[in-house]
């Protein structure tokens, strides 16, 4: 690779559509989810940070930075929270170099094992070790139901991410197994009617994974503040709680954007430089926030064995269903 | 529009990787300054001293099993309805004749490779 070509990489793995971006996206999504979740209840939601509440998710985060001092918790490891939260922060901020919206974008052969262990195996080891540096009782029990979860949702989100690459290649892909390759014909996967199926079934499948993921309602079980305090992180306070809860938004939106590419054609009929493009990728991504937020404000809270058994009985198997359609596509 | 590089996967996977490190760098110093306070050092376990934790707390290995245990047991009990009989013989059988179809299968993969190994 050129010096250009690098410093490309680096200012998209940084400015846009990395770092920077995703956390202002993150940041957008979280006051969308809490304001039409709020709208849904009957409730004001963020009202007084910016127009409409915009800003309140940044100022909540800007005040836990800088303002609130941490815990000095006795039995609590801050280099190795730190640096777990950091490491998820950056596979998934370096994995949005594989997806279309990225000016530079990276492929290979089989690359979506490459950004599922970026995006989601390795993201999920370091919070756990950054979960688990903080001990209490709660934690112990709060992380032991974020494993148990991801047990199933990984499995889940990874299946449903193979579906449309797995078309792409046999379609004749120039990169087999490819998720920028998969993304940028995504939206051709729907015309015939058994890759239509599968697609329609990996999208549900996907669809299901990401709100797990983002601990969304129903799935909220890990930080169960009825029976569990804060859960996995009651422990942390001030820029380390700041830091985790920017992780979740920004996983959140990763996820969602994940979809929009791979399941829903991105900008399509349009491209990245059309500003109508750009709209239409706004919507796609805002309707997705909007049936998340749906299912959020409307369900209650599942015991930890329900969720499993949904996730193992329902989720995971209608992933692999798309999965093995999508082989006879 | 835009710049595809594409690279080989092992590459890709060293590419990826490093950018990742990089990013987790600049978070751990952009998050790294804050004032640690000197009170509550002390675990938070809902006003309970912290002598409380002499009583054995499960560990998250424990736990872990304990749910999936919990909420696969419907599986469980399917398989077990379905193969344990409480003959010996039957399992016997069974373990026989999947150890010998396991065998056959291996025997092939064996004689293939060797083939496509000596006959390129």
């Amino acid at each position: 690779m050129t010096p250009v070509q690098v410093g490309l990489l680096a200012f998209a793995s940084i400015v846009f559509p990395g770092l920077i971006f995703l956390t202002a996206l993150g940041l957008f999504s979280e006051w969308f989810l809490r304001k039409l979740v709020a709208r849904m209840q009957n409730r004001m939601g963020p009202t007084y940070v910016g127009p409409a509440g915009l800003l309140q998710p940044l100022f909540d985060t800007i005040k836990l930075l800088f303002v609130k001092e941490e815990k000095g918790y006795r039995y609590g490891r801050r280099l190795v929270a730190r640096l777990g939260l950091a490491i998820a922060m950056g596979g998934i901020a370096a994995s949005v170099l594989m997806l279309p919206i990225s000016p530079a974008r990276l492929a290979g052969p089989y690359d979506v094992v490459v950004f599922a262990y970026v995006s989601t195996v390795l993201p999920l080891f370091a919070t756990v070790i950054a979960l688990l540096s903080y001990p209490n009782p709660f934690t112990v029990v709060g992380t032991s139901r974020l494993l148990t979860m991801a047990t199933f949702i990984e499995p889940t989100w990874i299946v449903a991410l193979l579906v449309p690459t797995t078309i792409a290649t046999l379609r004749g892909s120039p990169v087999p197994y490819s998720v920028f390759y998969a993304s940028i014909v995504s939206h051709q996967l729907w015309l015939e009617p058994k890759s239509f199926v599968a697609m329609l079934l990996s999208l549900a499948a996907a669809t299901m994974a990401l709100h797990a993921k983002a601990m969304l309602k129903p799935f909220d079980i890990p930080e169960a503040e009825q029976e569990l305090i804060a859960g996995h992180i009651t422990e942390y306070s001030g820029p380390l709680l700041a830091l985790y809860n920017l992780l979740h938004d920004v996983e959140l939106a990763f996820g969602a954007l994940v979809i929009t590419y791979l399941f829903l054609g991105g900008p399509y009929p349009y491209g990245h430089t059309n500003p109508i493009g750009i709209c239409v990728l706004i919507v796609k991504y805002v309707a997705l926030l909007f049936v998340l937020t749906l299912v959020r404000a409307s369900c209650p809270r599942l015991r930890i064995d329900q969720a499993v058994r949904f996730l193992a009985f329902v989720a995971l198997p209608i992933a692999i269903v798309a999965l093995a359609l999508s082989l006879a596509a | 529009m835009g710049l595809t590089i594409v690279v080989p996967t092992h590459l890709l996977v060293a590419i990826v990787t490093g950018f990742a490190m990089m990013v987790a760098l600049i978070v751990l110093l952009a998050t790294w300054r804050g004032r640690v306070g000197e009170k509550g050092s002390e675990m938070y376990i809902g006003g309970e001293s912290e002598e409380i934790l002499r009583v054995k707390i499960p560990s998250v290995a424990s736990l872990y099993w304990a749910l999936v245990k919990k909420s696969l047991r419907p599986l469980y009990e399917a398989l077990v309805e379905k193969v344990h009989c409480g003959i010996l013989n039957v399992w016997t059988a069974y373990m026989s004749t999947l150890l010998f179809v396991l065998m056959i299968l291996a025997s092939i993969a064996i004689v293939y490779v060797g083939y496509a190994w000596w006959w390129p």
